[in-house]
């Protein structure tokens, strides 16, 4: 689809994005990129925005300032035609799946190709067969998802946000609530789609060990701002005090164990009202 | 003072609410015109709103005949004009109770049902989904439920009136033993299309278009946990209750001509 931009651009550059919620701040002048064709992996601990920087990178959250370009267009004065039409280059894959619960696994795959294009049925049917076998749960198209395990919704999830062959491919917290072994074949579908396929992938996870077995490049988040990154290995190696308490699963350390609170002693003497 | 403030955070909370439910409006409107090449996404909103529905209305509609054969019997037979039971039975339905109690069980059974499918597809991040499939959820999900509450309320109302009728000739004819020819011959003389059956069929027009609006509205809004859609739809069936029996009386007042 676009051959005639240079493959060593970035597909998504973030550049000096400032977000908030009304509650708390995220992001405070943060930019990074997305380079083609790699699995790029953020991770950093719950609650950190990374969910929300998917948000912002798929146009659904306007940033306060700076802004995401993708493919060098900028997302935030797009109108809203032209968003949905880039959404049709992108693929999400949800935490719970998110899949439409009262259609059955090979409709939910189908949804997308059906809703955007006018394919004749036998097409789409081929289409959807492919991607459910890609996935390997073509014999559970005609399951509801009500009937799929954590494992496999999750799959239909990957295949349905693969419908319309996307150029990025978003996972939310792609193995959160898994099995060891769902684990394992999510990671080595990440993996291997994007290779065999060329898209381009971002992974949003909390779960070092996958994350850095499929990861390109890696990317720690920290008090919203980037404490590291690299490859893998140099991610890995990091001596950075909140990369490590991150990665070595220390309960505290830079990211304090208790919620900021008055002394103790003088709360269960009853001194702080 | 605290009360005070309160009771402000309160006003403005609802003037907000309802500043949201009229800016979201226009945008479902807008959404319906998507139909005309989707009829199928209508047709089953259709069956699940207004199909579903009607066994309820029948039910009620029947039972609220009855009693009017009994009540209108009792009231009429004083003056000894029990030959007119079938037009006082005609008034109350196509006036007042086909379009009032219909659209409270429509708010009951129907209204309550968008919203908590719409609050559960919010909460499980459906709706978020279909946007990132390149879908409008406005569209693809609320207009063609908004539309089929538009157009079901009416007829279930009309429905409700009919089978009403009935249930008041089977009270009158069958229990009280008025004639059966002075029955429908006083509905007949007696029931103006444009005053009576027009002013009906209205109220059953903008009670349909103000349930399904607050139902889509609260679905769409809800908070995305269990609690934020119980409460979404426990709001959706008062709200709509409470907004049918105001705007009852305000038609009411506004189409009162003095004979």
């Amino acid at each position: 689809m676009a051959q005639h931009i240079d493959p060593s651009t970035p597909l998504v550059d973030v550049a000096h994005l400032d977000f908030r919620y009304p509650e708390r701040a995220l992001y405070q002048d943060l930019s990074l990129r997305i380079s083609r064709g790699k699995v790029t992996v953020i991770m950093g601990p719950s609650g950190c925005g990374k969910s929300t920087l998917l948000g912002l990178m798929a146009g659904r959250l306007r940033p306060l300032a700076g802004d995401v370009c993708f493919e060098g267009v900028a997302l935030s004065d797009l109108p809203r035609k032209a968003l949905y039409r880039l959404r049709r280059r992108m693929g999400m894959m949800f935490q719970n799946s998110a899949l439409l619960s009262d259609l059955d696994v090979f409709e939910n795959v189908a949804f997308p190709i059906r809703e955007n294009t006018g394919l004749p049925e036998p097409l789409v049917r081929n289409l959807v067969l492919l991607k459910l076998h890609m996935v390997g749960l073509r014999g559970a198209a005609r399951l509801l998802p009500a009937a799929l395990s954590g494992g496999m919704a999750r799959r239909v999830a990957l295949a349905r946000a693969l419908a319309l062959d996307p150029d990025l491919v978003m996972y939310d917290e792609p193995f959160t609530g898994l099995d060891p072994i769902s684990k394992g074949v999510i990671a080595q579908l990440i993996r291997e789609l994007n290779d065999v396929l060329g898209v381009t992938s971002v992974v949003v996870t909390q779960d070092v060990r996958e994350g850095l077995s499929i990861a390109d490049h890696v990317i720690v988040f920290a008090e919203g701002q980037i404490a590291e990154e690299g490859s893998a290995q140099q991610v890995a190696a990091s001596t950075q005090p909140q990369v490590r308490q991150f990665l070595d699963a220390k309960p505290d350390g830079p990211v304090p164990f208790h919620y900021p609170a008055p002394d103790y002693q003088d709360d269960l003497l009853g001194k702080c009202q | 003072m605290n009360w005070l403030s309160r009771l402000g955070g309160g006003v403005i909370t609802a003037v907000q609410h309802l500043g949201r439910a009229g800016v979201f409006l226009p945008g479902v409107i807008a959404a319906t015109s998507m139909l005309w090449r989707r009829p199928g996404l209508l047709i089953q909103q259709l069956y699940s709103v207004g199909v579903m529905t009607v066994l309820i209305v029948v039910v009620a509609g029947l039972f609220v005949g009855m009693m009017l054969g009994f009540q209108g019997y009792y009231t009429l037979v004083d003056f000894g004009a029990e030959s007119s039971l079938g037009l006082a039975v005609a008034l109350f339905l196509t006036r007042e109770l086909g379009p009032v109690l219909t659209a409270l069980l429509f708010a009951g059974r129907a209204g309550s049902a968008l919203t908590a499918e719409i609050g559960l597809m919010k909460a499980t991040q459906q709706l978020e989904a279909m946007e990132m499939m390149a879908v409008d959820p406005l569209g693809r999900v609320i207009a063609p439920r908004f539309l089929a509450g538009c157009i079901a309320m009416p007829l279930l109302a009309a429905l409700f009136s009919v089978v009403g009728l009935a249930g008041g000739y089977l009270v009158g004819v069958g229990v009280l033993n008025i004639d059966g020819g002075s029955y429908w011959a006083s509905m007949q003389t007696g029931v103006d299309v444009y005053d009576d059956i027009l002013g009906g069929i209205i109220k059953s027009l903008v009670f349909g278009f103000v349930v399904a609006w607050i139902a889509v509205f609260e679905g769409y809004h809800a908070e995305s946990s269990t609690a934020g859609v119980s409460r979404a739809t426990t709001r959706t069936v008062v709200t709509a209750a409470l907004a049918v029996l105001g705007l009852d009386y305000a038609m009411t007042a506004i189409m009162f001509d003095e004979v």
